[in-house]
């Protein structure tokens, strides 16, 4: 969603006098006299309407009579925004889930962890053991990629450690954080990351990062299923899952755009064209 | 709470919109924000279509809610000191990559210390979501960096009254006992708490300055207090790094 300019009649909620507040440089003071010039407002009114605002908690008046939006109103958005994740998730993963029939989660990173935080599992009759709550290493994790997308190489290698990842079911699974980073960078370009087996045999998954009002990676939301029938239809769930990150970021406050994901089966040809040198070995099919 | 513009009265819907869903997760009816603010339904109603008209609310046609809305939450992200959080970001990251434990920016808002940045650690769960969460000054290693700038008297009256409420054994009670403590981080340009606000936690922390000097931050990493114990010496290196290096950005 792209942020409005500010409005050119004046705002009936005082959006004008917020924004001016929200954008105002550092470089000297905001007072309540040179708000109201920049909002081409009646000084007296500006003067009363930041008592208001004063008084709301929503803007807080330094010693240099300088004004800004408070600490307090951007800690209560952070809880607010906590809470939206899970709340306003769930809905959009049980939309995946009854839409194309596969298990669907809502995974965070803590360190070196991923926590899945919600689920939905489609079918009652087969349903398998839930994830909520659990943690495993990230990079044994169907969203790892996405997770570590903001971090730097260096950041990750970091994070990782010297030694040997962490086992891993199946001979196709990433075996290096060479090869991680290599998925990293496709979820950099493409804003979705498929994994064929990379991370358990048998298993495919498609995620996506979803962001939140400052910016910043919050989670990711990653659809799982066994691997001919997430690979058989990527794009379809490449765009669902897009699509709900998407939606997800808005509601968290994310204004950026996202950009459109290309079709991953594609990228996917590229890079395994790519790999099927001399050096890769392992390349089952 | 004595409102007098009408700008005010639409924005005092929308802090309660704010508040309603940061602490129970749902946003407000007409008749659930007359019991909130006392004004008639009718004006109630009047006040939160204008906010919807401007995107700083948002209705939720099934449940017929209320909830902030994406102009709201873009102002947020202009809250505080946008500058201070995109400088300290990266720094507290890549801190909290180092150490392995939780990493917090605070800075000192309504008498307390508010994390306004938080990045967890592998080993607690619980932390993913710091973020907002409010301590007391005077039994956290933040909360003393943050008070080092005071005089006596003014850390006295920012803590409130003796006996000063502690969780952890190690916690001051007495004022004087926590300007002895403010003191030692004064002078040393850090500070540690020692399991007072919760018997099993021990943090570390150092202050942030802006480019005029002053304190605006601390850095602070809070873990286990076996864990934190063990290497002390080393963290207090390495967050007086990472509270520099966020200080030069600044």
């Amino acid at each position: 969603m792209a942020r409005r300019p500010a409005p050119q009649v004046a705002s009936a909620c005082g959006l004008d006098l917020l924004q001016a507040i929200a954008h105002h440089g550092s470089a000297e003071p905001l007072t309540t006299a040179r708000l109201a010039a920049l909002t081409a407002r009646d000084r007296g009114l500006v003067s009363r309407v930041v008592d208001d605002l004063c008084e709301l908690g929503l803007v807080e008046r330094r010693d240099d009579r300088h004004l800004q939006l408070s600490w307090g109103f951007f800690a209560t958005a952070a809880r607010l925004v906590e809470r939206r994740l899970v709340d306003r998730g769930q809905p959009l993963l049980d939309r995946i889930a009854a839409g194309h029939d596969e298990s669907v989660y809502l995974v965070r990173r803590h360190g070196t962890q991923s926590i899945t935080v919600a689920e939905a599992v489609p079918g009652v009759s087969v349903r398998s053991v839930s994830w909520l709550g659990r943690s495993q290493p990230v990079v044994r994790g169907d969203a790892g990629p996405v997770l570590l997308m903001d971090l730097s190489s260096a950041e990750v290698r970091r994070l990782l450690g010297a030694g040997p990842l962490p086992p891993a079911i199946g001979d196709r699974a990433l075996g290096s954080v060479s090869e991680l980073e290599e998925q990293i960078e496709l979820v950099r370009r493409n804003g979705v990351c498929v994994l064929d087996e990379q991370v358990e045999a048998g298993v495919a998954s498609v995620g996506a990062p979803v962001r939140d009002f400052q910016g910043r990676l919050t989670a990711a939301i990653v659809v799982v299923g066994p691997a001919p029938r997430v690979i058989g239809r990527v794009d379809q769930l490449s765009a669902a899952v897009v699509s709900a990150a998407h939606e997800l970021s808005l509601l968290l406050g994310y204004t950026r755009p996202v950009p459109a994901a290309a079709p991953a089966s594609a990228e996917r040809q590229a890079v395994r064209g790519a790999r099927s040198t001399p050096t890769a070995q392992g390349e089952r099919r | 709470m004595s409102i007098h513009t009408n700008i005010g009265r639409r924005l005092e819907l929308l802090a309660a919109l704010l508040e309603s869903e940061a602490a129970t997760g749902r946003g407000l009816g007409v008749v659930a924000m007359s019991g909130r603010v006392r004004r008639e339904k009718s004006q109630i109603s009047r006040g939160l279509a204008a906010l919807v008209r401007e995107d700083l609310a948002h209705r939720d046609l099934q449940t017929l809610e209320f909830a902030v809305g994406p102009a709201m939450l873009a102002l947020a992200a202009r809250a505080g000191s946008p500058g201070l959080l995109l400088a300290a970001h990266p720094v507290v990251e890549s801190l909290s990559v180092e150490v392995g434990e939780r990493v917090d920016l605070v800075v000192l808002h309504e008498r307390q210390g508010l994390a306004v940045d938080s990045v967890a650690s592998s080993s607690t769960v619980q932390s993913v979501g710091w973020t907002g969460r409010r301590t007391p000054l005077y039994c956290t290693a933040a909360g003393r960096v943050l008070l080092a700038p005071y005089a006596d008297a003014e850390i006295a009256a920012l803590v409130g009254p003796e006996p000063l409420s502690v969780a952890g054994p190690n916690g001051p009670t007495a004022i004087r006992d926590l300007l002895a403590r403010v003191d030692l981080a004064r002078h040393d340009g850090y500070a540690v708490a020692v399991r007072e606000l919760d018997p099993d936690v021990t943090a570390v922390a150092a202050p942030v300055h802006d480019a005029g000097g002053e304190v605006v931050a601390a850095v602070t990493v809070a873990g286990p207090a076996f864990r934190v114990e063990a290497r002390t010496a080393q963290l207090i290196d390495v967050v007086r790094d990472a509270a520099s290096r966020i200080s030069l950005r600044l």
